[in-house]
């Protein structure tokens, strides 16, 4: 079966969080090595996992996963809130 | 990943010279003493590249756990791999078999001989050929942290 490559932000999020791979492989049920393949996107997670990779981080799933090359967390996040500020009524 | 490849090649190289030597042996050919020697040594070299290829590796684990012991990743990957090994096994003892009848026909031995370190040998390779096939095509990466 051929397959979409799907990217992800997992490794972003793990520095970020400040855990090991292995931490984070026990918090979502995997072997470490398996984390390090999703990090490198070489491996797409089932829906199960990628849920409980949701979950962990305390992200919408389409936050962390998509078909799409991923930008630089910031910079979405920069544009959400440039785009927030017209409506933004005090 | 090449280191791997390396040490496949030289397990089933090393396999594949006991066998030809402890042929020799059984068959009671002269200076069968060198034989035997070249047999023990292909047998120590076997072993030595077992331990980093398989158990180092983890990918013995890999394919010799229980399924509940794996992750879906490690799942699919046993899966690809044990698929891929039936499919090569049946070709080399499909090779075996016809190279055996063809020393038959050539009348270099009498009959077709399974002899025992040749059964050790395909039992030993069944159980490393789905791990082998994964160093070989897939790789273990190092896991730098």
């Amino acid at each position: 079966m051929r397959t979409r490559k799907l990217y992800n932000r997992i490794k972003n999020l793990r520095v970020e969080k400040g855990i090991s791979r292995k931490e984070l492989a026990d918090h979502i049920g995997v072997n470490p090595q398996t984390v390090g393949y999703l990090e490198r996107q070489d491996y797409n997670p089932s829906l199960d996992l990628a849920f409980r990779i949701s979950e962990f981080f305390g992200f919408p799933v389409e936050f962390i996963f998509s078909t799409a090359l991923m930008k630089p967390m910031s910079l979405e996040l920069q544009q959400k809130s440039s785009q927030k500020v017209p409506g933004i009524t005090h | 990943m090449k280191s791997l490849k390396t040490l496949a090649v030289l397990n089933y190289g090393a396999l594949l010279v006991l066998n030809i030597a402890f042929y020799f042996v059984y068959k009671g050919r002269a200076a069968s003493h060198i034989y035997d020697a070249i047999g023990i040594a292909s047998l120590i070299i076997v072993a030595l590249t077992f331990v980093p290829l398989h158990k180092r590796s983890g990918i013995w684990k890999l394919t010799h756990s229980k399924s509940k012991d794996l992750d879906e990743r490690e799942l699919s990957l046993t899966h690809w791999a044990l698929s891929e090994s039936y499919g090569w096994f049946a070709v080399i003892c499909l090779v075996i078999m016809f190279a055996l009848s063809l020393i038959g026909r050539m009348n270099i031995c009498p009959q077709y001989t399974i002899s025992m370190p040749l059964v050790a040998s395909l039992i030993y390779f069944s159980h490393t050929l789905p791990g082998t096939l994964i160093a070989w095509k897939k790789g273990i990466p190092e896991e730098n942290e």
